[in-house]
């Protein structure tokens, strides 16, 4: 279609040409595994009134395989390490990451997937925001999506006992805000299980 | 790493001049970066000074005269270097385009140094004659500046065009995005072109900035340097390139982390 104005240009061919040529922003998966149950905690408060989600412009470079499946149930039963393992999997398993790590409110990793140990770029940034972390938290729990390194990394956080911890989940493919709630209260119950 | 071509159907866009100064500001950003100087008028030479024009280069490296690293230009930046494209008498234009054209001499050079920088920026004619065709099928994305002109804006799809004919030889290289230069927002012509731009082409296709005409640029041509070396702090102009240099890495994925340690701290 012709058309009067500075450009002259038939719009329609244009856009194919555009279609066929341009970078385009890598898309976001519009479809996510169903959640798993998540305990629910223990006053059956939902954390999510806190939500400073950012969604990234750019999505991190992702691999083409499918997302897994989320496993069953999530029971957090056992010693406080094995609790932190099936939250870990679980995680990378919701969010069709490559990595998740939890650490403690002075940056120390309490677990981690094999994968993280094999991205010390990813998780130096991490650490890198968390060190700044005591400035300005205020909140006792919460999450946000963090974009950097070429990735989109998860954070959330809950208190217990007095301090906080951390939950990143690294090469998220899934930066939604329920996503993240879940991840939040899912954080808080495997740091809790062993006092209900 | 990366290897991206600044390309335009039309000449004095302003090519050399956002080839020139993305370099500058990758650079400041922490990448490593190479400025390759194709164009047989020296363009990038040209418009810093005469022992850069006058240096040996690209031609001279295709002739088998000098070595790779022999054609490359340190610079005062410590992560900006410089290949200029040598040189080349009138008579030998022809020769230098079929050496690139029919001898795929280029992707030679490119492979010898293909590690040793974070980005390749490759600087082309303008058109789209066989140096910038070829330019573009060893590039990894192209940038192209659009001078905030009807004639010019008329010509934007001929670009588009020439990057499908090359998908379809099976060319991987994309278009990364479309700068608006010298734009004049007081003048209802230009402005209207660059409204026309952004009615025309997906958001994520151009930039949240655009460069305006400025004497900035002019001054800077005359100095012979990148804009963001002309004061402290540098003048406002540079924000808007940097700012677009930060939207390319990103839309390009490149990496300076692994490269140059990890991201600072403000505080610890």
């Amino acid at each position: 279609m012709a058309r009067n104005g500075p450009s002259w240009i038939e719009t329609d061919r244009l856009s194919s040409l555009v279609e066929l040529t341009a970078w385009r922003r890598p898309a976001l998966a519009t479809e996510r595994p169903s959640a798993a149950d998540v305990p629910v905690s223990r006053f059956g408060v939902t954390h999510v009134t806190n939500a400073t989600i950012v969604t990234p412009r750019y999505e991190a470079p992702t691999s083409q395989a499918p997302v897994p499946p989320v496993v069953g149930r999530i029971a957090f039963e056992g010693e406080l390490e094995a609790r932190l393992e099936r939250l870990l999997k679980w995680s990378v398993s919701m969010l069709g990451a490559t990595a998740a790590f939890v650490t403690d409110d002075e940056g120390l990793v309490m677990a981690a997937t094999d994968e993280t140990a094999l991205e010390p770029a990813a998780t130096t940034t991490v650490e890198v925001f968390l060190r700044q972390w005591s400035a300005y938290a205020s909140r006792p729990d919460g999450f946000f999506a963090l974009r950097a390194d070429g990735r989109t990394h998860v954070v959330t956080w809950a208190q217990h006992a007095g301090r906080t911890y951390f939950l990143v989940v690294s090469g998220a493919r899934h930066d939604d805000r329920a996503s993240a709630a879940q991840l939040s209260e899912a954080l808080e119950s495997a740091l809790e299980s062993n006092e209900r | 790493m990366g290897t991206l071509a600044v390309a335009s159907q039309k000449g004095g866009v302003g090519k050399t001049t956002l080839a020139l100064n993305l370099s500058y500001a990758f650079a400041e950003a922490g990448l490593s970066t190479l400025l390759i100087d194709t164009d047989p008028q020296g363009a990038v030479g040209l418009s810093l000074s005469p022992s850069v024009a006058k240096r040996r280069g690209l031609a001279d490296c295709i002739a088998g005269e000098v070595g790779v690293t022999d054609a490359i230009l340190a610079t005062k930046h410590p992560r900006l270097a410089l290949m200029p494209v040598g040189q080349i008498q009138p008579k030998e234009v022809a020769a230098f385009s079929r050496a690139i054209v029919e001898g795929g001499r280029l992707r030679p050079v490119l492979d010898a140094l293909h590690g040793q920088y974070d980005l390749f920026i490759i600087d082309t004619p303008c058109g789209f004659g066989g140096i910038t065709v070829e330019a573009l099928r060893n590039s990894t994305h192209v940038v192209s500046p659009i001078l905030a002109e009807p004639i010019v804006l008329r010509s934007v799809p001929q670009l588009f065009e020439m990057i499908q004919s090359l998908v379809e030889e099976g060319v991987t290289t994309r278009i990364v995005g479309l700068v608006i230069t010298m734009l004049q927002s007081q003048d209802p012509n230009s402005a209207n072109v660059a409204q026309e731009l952004r009615r025309m082409f997906p958001p994520e296709l151009l930039f949240d900035v655009d460069i305006p005409r400025h004497p900035i640029f002019l001054e800077a041509t005359s100095l012979g340097v990148p804009v963001g070396l002309l004061g402290t702090p540098p003048p406002p102009v540079t924000h808007l390139i940097n700012l677009i240099a930060s939207e390319i890495s990103s839309r390009m994925q490149l990496d300076r982390t692994t490269r140059h340690g990890p991201q600072r701290t403000l505080v610890d």
